[in-house]
């Protein structure tokens, strides 16, 4: 079977957003200075980079971004590039109430419709966290895919909703809490995993409200751990998708940038490699694995 | 102060109360007790409260990213405050709800 190994980047501009929303920016405007960085300066750097390599790529823009760079938004439409939604202030989706969080989908919807011409299909929850109400709320405003669920990593599979477990309660007698994990239902959308280790932004962003925060991790470590987890790919699967997640906030700077070039001429150097869209990635797992059922696996046979 | 972190933090707290715990009861179920209780203390602020298990410190965060380690609870306290940007009152009608909810 020949190599099939699709290459996507995912980008998220978290920006000013980011810091309101997640990264305990809100009172220092040396954060907030810090998102415009990445929304005005940070990301034609990135752009310009896919430019260089001539590389398609899928951008999960706040609304809020999307509202206060409209300049930089308008460059990656005039690319080419797709457009997915991310919340609008980077909200923790379990935070928000089931309205709340209708109300800053539709809005982004909307948003990203009217910049782009098109509704966006993919979805990246901020936090990577998936309230009870995401589900259904991503169905109803017509997404396919979304970029949030860790099931699986380098292999596309369909979201599972509603798992529950027990928490363990020492104030109970332990069988109260030696119960196994419940499934829930597998459902028709598309997951893109979701993974901690192919993020530039827990390792090299620095971020003054999070007591374990690095953000000075050597980007030739990261640099690293990416070779590995596609040499172990490459070496394992011949079919599967190597998904980075990066943010103009950390991959703006230098440094990384030129991290970066070096992964993708690394990836360009071996053969059965694509760079898609994730749009595009996901597409092509539907034509390799129709939705099972919602009792059905999630995973592809043979993943 | 702590020989070991150099760290100056006053353990006692007056609402660390009187333990109702049995006597035999082992070292670490007391602390789980405590973190529950503080969990649902700082539920009505916004707060959540995570316990690494060892050493005196709890980690308060807000929903928005702002996280501070507390040693002891008068830190506790401070960092909920700051966090939550208004002072901890003990007679908060919410809080004292949110007590009675927890000793059910
Ligand atoms: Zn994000």
């Amino acid at each position: 079977m020949a190599k099939d190994i699709k290459c996507v980047f995912g980008v998220d501009i978290d920006a000013v957003g980011g810091w309101l929303g997640s990264y305990g920016g809100e009172d220092s405007p040396s954060d907030i200075q810090r998102g415009m960085f990445s929304g005005e300066i940070g990301t034609p750097r990135v752009l310009k980079l896919f430019q260089k390599f001539d590389l398609p790529a899928t951008w999960f823009i706040p609304g809020h971004s999307i509202e206060t760079f409209p300049d930089s938004v308008k460059m990656i439409v005039d690319a080419g590039h797709e457009i997915g939604a991310h919340g609008y202030s980077h909200e923790n989706p379990i935070a928000m109430t089931p309205k709340q969080e209708e109300d800053v989908l539709a809005y982004c919807v909307e948003l990203i419709d009217k910049v782009s011409g098109r509704a966006p299909r993919g979805y990246v929850p901020p936090w990577w966290e998936m309230s009870n109400s995401t589900p259904s709320l991503l169905q109803k405003y017509g997404f396919t895919y979304d970029h949030g669920q860790g099931l699986h990593d380098f292999m596309p599979f369909y979201a599972r909703v509603g798992d529950s477990w027990t928490k363990i309660d020492y104030a109970q007698e332990a069988s109260a809490w030696m119960k196994p994990l419940e499934r829930g239902e597998v459902i028709d959308l598309v997951e893109i995993g979701a993974n901690w280790y192919m993020d530039d932004l827990p390792p090299m962003m620095f971020i003054k409200k999070a007591p374990n925060s690095a953000g000075w991790v050597n980007p030739r470590d990261v640099e690293a751990w990416w070779k590995d987890q596609f040499d172990w790919v490459y070496r394992e699967q011949d079919y599967g998708v190597y998904a980075f997640t990066i943010h103009p906030d950390v991959a703006g700077r230098p440094q990384v940038l030129l991290m970066l070039e070096r992964m993708i001429e690394y990836i360009n150097g071996h053969e059965g490699v694509s760079w898609v869209t994730m749009e595009a990635a996901a597409d092509d797992f539907r034509t390799r694995y129709a939705y099972p059922g919602p009792t059905g696996s999630p995973f592809m046979p043979g993943s | 102060m702590c020989v070991l972190c150099y760290e100056l933090a006053p353990e006692d707290h007056w609402s660390d109360g009187v333990r109702p715990g049995e006597p035999s009861a082992p070292p670490l179920r007391d602390r789980h007790r405590r973190t529950r209780i503080l969990a649902a203390v700082l539920a009505p602020y916004g707060l959540t409260v995570s316990d690494p298990g060892a050493g005196r410190h709890l980690t308060i965060a807000d929903r928005k990213g702002a996280a501070e380690v507390a040693a002891g609870l008068p830190a506790v306290w401070e960092a909920a405050g700051r966090l939550s940007s208004r002072p901890l009152d003990p007679l908060d009608p919410v809080l004292l709800a949110a007590l009675a909810e927890a000793g059910r």
